[in-house]
């Protein structure tokens, strides 16, 4: 067992060596647009967003670059807030449309709080939210394929789930351990995604996606925490980075935007978040593409 | 295997577990039983408390008896400050109610503890400074309480960066470290309050690092505590009494009497 970790660790290392060889394939032989691209190599777009809480407003400004490419995503997965946008997207909503919905989104705010014995604070403002603006559906009906990435707070495990009520799949992937409560489905206590897969590329592989476009939301932060969240955040944060560092090398390309002069609760700081996703975004998508 | 020799410099490793860190004293009667002979001890929260008393010769006992007034994850006073539900001062306050006003450098048996910079998610070995101010530190669970500053940094829970705290020991001297890893075990009960959603959440976030940090002890006490809760504090006698089990077996082994 110790050996089969020790190489296991030596193998993530030598990995750590591939990125730049992966990432050149594409670069140096395209010439093409996004769309001729995935008509002529038959490569199906799998699109993943990850986890950050408020930092989410970040996807928003991805997916108006995404738009402004014409590039069509075959698959979407989403972690936490990244699970919560790719509901609205998978079923064909807008950017502009996603970010007017946003606005009323105080969804960390700690004022409101109420103490149940296993969260702070509730996550239904969420699961209402998509509830109201795309109805009472289910994952699989979604237009676009999509999974959002949870983790079973009693063992552990990873559970994608691609099937059932959308909007309780989001306020489980949502559910910060020890903000929220966590939320029940098919009978598992399920909290955050973020915990066990922040930026979700392993189910879009899954689904067969075989060109991966992922967004990663946690840069690093020099900051001091000013609230119980922001602690909480930075903490798992600290404990994830390492593995996300590996999971996110299966990407084809990895939209990264700098965003450690934001906090991760704040949701004043949205039209600037959009910005700058949108910004990071058409820098890198524009890399690929003549 | 090899053996335990007591002429070597020995050093223990005390993990971190919140309640479950009762076993630790099960482990030091063990440890005196097979009269082995503590050079230099590190601890990483809960066992970060444990090695605060056992480094001012404070006997298994004793704490024992300190343990048992230790409210420590009682959320019913709870009240939410800014960055935390709870301060970390009962803590405190009992360390200081036992050792006095005590600097960890001034300590019998040379000690550190385990604390980690929440804003840089640096580890900090905490070596010189106020021993209660330190254990304040190495037992802050994020989300629970609130942050310590000591020397203008904002320190949380040790067990963010390295749960049994076998690297400090390395750098102490010592020849040959045992450690108490107290989440061995896989845990298959559902969280019960706030405080376990959280450190059931933190066990899995580290469970790979602490795999991978425990190979360097060279004797590894690994109770099976899966059906334990983690805060509540009347389980006590049951820890104590898995802890010193377990230890007696590793050590039975390892050690010539």
């Amino acid at each position: 067992m110790k050996a089969a970790i020790r190489f296991f660790a030596m193998f993530m290392i030598l990995m750590n060596m591939l990125p730049a060889i992966n990432g050149r394939d594409y670069r140096s032989e395209w010439s093409l647009s996004w769309e001729e691209f995935s008509a002529k190599e038959g490569k199906k777009i799998g699109l993943a967003l990850g986890g950050g809480a408020v930092l989410g407003a970040a996807h928003i400004g991805v997916l108006k670059a995404i738009e402004a490419f014409g590039i069509s995503v075959d698959y979407i997965a989403g972690t936490s807030i990244g699970a919560f946008v790719s509901a609205f997207y998978a079923n064909g909503k807008h950017w502009d449309e996603i970010e007017s919905y946003t606005e009323d989104l105080d969804w960390l705010d700690l004022s409101g709080i109420s103490f149940s014995h296993l969260g702070l604070l509730s996550n239904k403002k969420m699961g209402k939210l998509i509830t109201e603006k795309i109805g009472d559906i289910d994952l699989e009906d979604s237009e676009i394929p999509v999974a959002m990435i949870t983790t079973d707070i009693v063992s552990g495990e990873k559970v994608v789930l691609k099937k059932g009520n959308i909007a309780r799949a989001a306020m489980a992937s949502t559910c910060i351990p020890g903000v929220f409560a966590p939320v029940e489905i098919d009978g598992r206590l399920l909290v955050d995604g973020g915990m066990v897969e922040s930026v979700p590329i392993s189910p879009l592989k899954e689904m067969g996606a075989d060109f991966i476009i992922a967004v990663d939301l946690n840069s690093e932060s020099s900051s001091t925490p000013e609230n119980l969240v922001e602690v909480l955040l930075r903490s798992f944060h600290i404990m994830s980075e390492t593995a996300t560092k590996f999971q996110i090398m299966d990407a084809d390309i990895v939209i990264a935007p700098d965003l450690s002069e934001f906090n991760v609760v704040d949701i004043d700081q949205s039209p600037a978040l959009v910005e700058k996703g949108y910004a990071e975004a058409m820098k890198a998508l524009k890399n690929v593409v003549k | 295997m090899k053996k335990i020799n007591r002429k070597k410099k020995i050093g223990l490793a005390l993990g971190g577990g919140a309640v479950l860190g009762a076993a630790h004293i099960g482990v030091l009667k063990a440890i005196r039983e097979f009269d082995i002979p503590v050079h230099c001890i590190a601890g990483t929260s809960i066992g970060a408390f444990v090695s605060a008393f056992y480094a001012n010769g404070i006997d298994w006992e004793t704490i024992q008896t300190i343990a048992m007034d230790l409210k420590w994850l009682d959320l019913s006073g709870i009240s939410l400050s800014k960055r935390g539900l709870l301060s970390n001062e009962k803590m405190g306050k009992l360390v200081e109610k036992h050792l006095g006003k005590s600097n960890l450098e001034d300590a019998e048996i040379p000690v550190a503890m385990i604390a980690t910079n929440i804003v840089n998610g640096e580890k900090v070995v905490l070596k010189k400074g106020n021993t209660a101010d330190a254990v304040m530190a190495s037992t802050c669970i994020p989300g629970i309480f609130t942050p310590m500053e000591i020397n203008g940094r904002m320190l949380v829970d040790g067990g963010i960066v390295e749960n049994v705290p076998i690297s400090p020991l390395k750098e102490m001297g010592a020849d040959i470290i045992i450690a108490v890893d107290l989440n061995s075990g896989n845990k298959h009960k559902e969280p019960e309050n706030i405080v376990e959603v959280l450190l059931r959440t933190f066990d899995f976030l580290i469970k790979t690092s602490t795999e991978l940090q425990t190979e360097k002890a060279h004797v590894l006490i690994e109770p099976d505590l899966s059906d334990f809760n983690m805060v509540d504090i009347g389980q006590a006698p049951d820890l104590i009494e898995k802890g010193y089990y377990e230890a007696v077996k590793v050590l039975k082994q390892r050690v010539r009497s």
